[in-house]
């Protein structure tokens, strides 16, 4: 447990969520104003992608170990993918793992109705180490299914 | 400089903001001096370098000689079509911007990132 309460991750989450207002969609509107304007669903998710890809390059990627830096690279590329799809699947599930990534970077999460739902579907937020492997499906279904993996149903 | 190219995302840059970043990440660009190198170099024949005009023309020809058929959507057919038609008549400075646009929607590889980093950052794309 206390290495649960010492992870960055779990830390970034406590304090995201009690940043988060009482009314996360709005505040999750304002964040996708840039100059005067509204951001469509897909620009918007562009702007979380190199947001993260930025962080990820520049600030804690570099001192991840290899084995983390490469999982959230192959994780990176495919999210790259799924964006530029002409048709996106299933956008939740990319939200919610880009909230993810941003909790593990550690940076401000704008998605914060996905955050706010997760919570309040009780998603059972895990960190990097708890996955037995960390990829993008398992990610997906993760925040699919409610936790570590499984279908609640 | 990807914290600044991002700032001026907006809804009809998005795509060229992302591919953007995405090239100067990659080739560890850290100035828009490196750029403009990148950028020049992709152009440099025997060791020659291109001018400037010459550049947006070696794009434009290579636009005209790629058939956009597969994967685009409709509207965004029509404007490679329209550029095809009226090329010509264009100024350079409309050339160079409806280049890296028509580039975008191609899927071909940016030629011109240190143009579409200056037009991005002066509100122009």
């Amino acid at each position: 447990m206390s290495d649960i309460n010492n992870s960055f991750f779990y830390k970034n989450l406590k304090d995201a969520v009690s940043n988060l207002s009482d009314y996360p969609e709005e505040e999750e509107y304002r964040n996708f104003i840039f100059n005067g304007e509204y951001l469509n669903p897909i620009a918007q998710l562009v702007y979380e992608y190199n947001k993260i890809l930025l962080h990820y390059t520049d600030l804690h990627g570099q001192s991840f170990p290899f084995s983390k830096r490469d999982d959230f690279k192959r994780v990176l590329e495919r999210l790259y993918d799924e964006i530029n799809s002409q048709t996106i699947d299933d956008i939740d599930a990319i939200k919610s793992i880009i909230v993810h990534l941003d909790l593990e970077l550690g940076i401000e999460v704008y998605f914060t109705s996905t955050l706010s739902k997760l919570v309040e579907k009780q998603i059972d937020f895990v960190d990097y180490n708890e996955y037995a492997s960390f990829d993008y499906d398992e990610l997906a279904k993760h925040y699919s299914y409610g936790g570590r993996g499984k279908n609640p149903s | 400089m990807g914290e600044e190219i991002l700032k001026k995302i907006n809804n009809n840059n998005y795509k060229i903001v992302n591919e953007l970043i995405d090239l100067i990440i990659e080739e560890n660009i850290k100035s828009e001096e490196e750029l403009k190198e990148y950028q020049d170099n992709l152009f440099k024949i025997d060791g020659k370098l291109m001018n400037h005009e010459e550049e947006i023309d070696y794009c434009v020809k290579t636009i005209l000689s790629t058939p956009a058929s597969e994967g685009l959507f409709f509207l965004d057919m029509q404007e490679v079509i329209n550029f095809k038609e009226n090329v010509n008549s264009l100024s350079i400075e409309e050339k160079n911007k409806r280049v890296i646009i028509i580039y975008s929607l191609m899927n071909l590889d940016m030629m011109l990132p240190y143009d579409a980093y200056k037009l991005i950052m002066s509100n122009n794309l």
